[in-house]
């Protein structure tokens, strides 16, 4: 009896385990962060792919804004902010821009 | 606590294990409820605060536009056999409308309807049909050709390891298309369906 109670414990602790919940889509791109700044443990940036292919056509991005290889363009918040990269729609006017309130939105 | 039965309580550890590592998902948010989000940082402010979109009346500021729930749209487009999202059929039913360009005037790129076959020399069953079609109805010539592909049927030197290593086909398919170990038959028109 002890023992049984003994094994239900350890099932409902390896229940309470914490396991790793990825819900990442196909094309998703993480921007590891390449920063050594101050904050530079902030999570980074995730790029879904999925959301702006069921708006735009490859072309729109491809190759004028980012080239078609992960990594290849050195994407930085400057940058951004000077309408380079993701800056060129996100800025407040064609889709949502970079700021305070929307860090989350890329950085999860 | 005999000694006899240690092998079965070893066993029986590690299968508790494996079921409660299988279940702990679900479970763990029925217990503890939906996962924290992580506090923001508070860092150095490192770039102007905002931007207000209506310098008037800053409704932007105050009201953000609501957010589209992406991933269900995501979910509502058709699957492929392998259980990916067929684009194509997606976009040919209409179901995704994405536009040619930010500009409210761009126009497509025109849709080249070439099949170009490709067969191997000493294996004509792994023969290759490229559509250009649902290729160039999203892409434009110069997204492939030449940094790619070069103009010429047969000119690459293409084969699976260097698709798998993300060269030539390989540079969408997989990434963001269709994986290629998934569906044989999709590329190799002469294998068997």
């Amino acid at each position: 009896m002890r023992q049984a109670a003994l094994w239900l414990a350890l099932l409902v602790l390896a229940t309470l385990l914490p396991a790793a919940q990825v819900s990442a889509e196909q094309g998703d791109i993480v921007f590891t962060r390449s920063s050594k700044e101050e904050g530079a443990d902030y999570p980074p940036a995730t790029f879904p792919h999925y959301v702006h292919r069921m708006q735009f056509k490859c072309y729109v991005c491809h190759d004028a804004i980012f080239k078609m290889k992960a990594g290849a363009d050195k994407v930085s918040m400057d940058a951004i902010d000077k309408g380079k990269f993701c800056g060129t729609c996100h800025n407040a006017t064609i889709a949502f821009g970079p700021t305070f309130e929307s860090c989350q939105r890329c950085h999860k | 606590m005999s000694v006899r039965f240690w092998r079965v309580r070893a066993l029986a550890m590690l299968l508790a294990l494996f079921v409660g590592g299988c279940t702990a998902p679900p479970l763990l948010t029925a217990v503890l409820g939906p996962p924290l989000k992580p506090l923001p940082v508070a860092g150095r402010l490192r770039r102007p605060v905002y931007k207000p979109y209506h310098e008037e009346t800053m409704t932007y500021n105050l009201v953000p536009p609501p957010k589209a729930d992406w991933h269900a749209k995501l979910k509502a487009l058709p699957l492929t056999a392998a259980g990916g999202t067929d684009w194509v059929k997606a976009l040919n039913e209409n179901l995704i409308k994405p536009k040619p360009g930010l500009d409210a005037k761009a126009e497509d790129e025109p849709v080249m309807d070439l099949d170009v076959v490709l067969t191997p020399k000493d294996a004509p069953d792994f023969k290759v049909t490229y559509p250009h079609k649902p290729h160039t109805q999203i892409l434009s010539c110069d997204n492939c050709h030449t940094g790619i592909f070069q103009m010429q049927a047969g000119a690459d030197p293409i084969t699976m390891e260097k698709i798998f290593a993300g060269e030539y086909c390989g540079r969408c398919h997989g990434p963001v298309a269709f994986d290629p170990a998934s569906a044989c038959p999709r590329c190799h028109t002469a294998m068997p369906q």
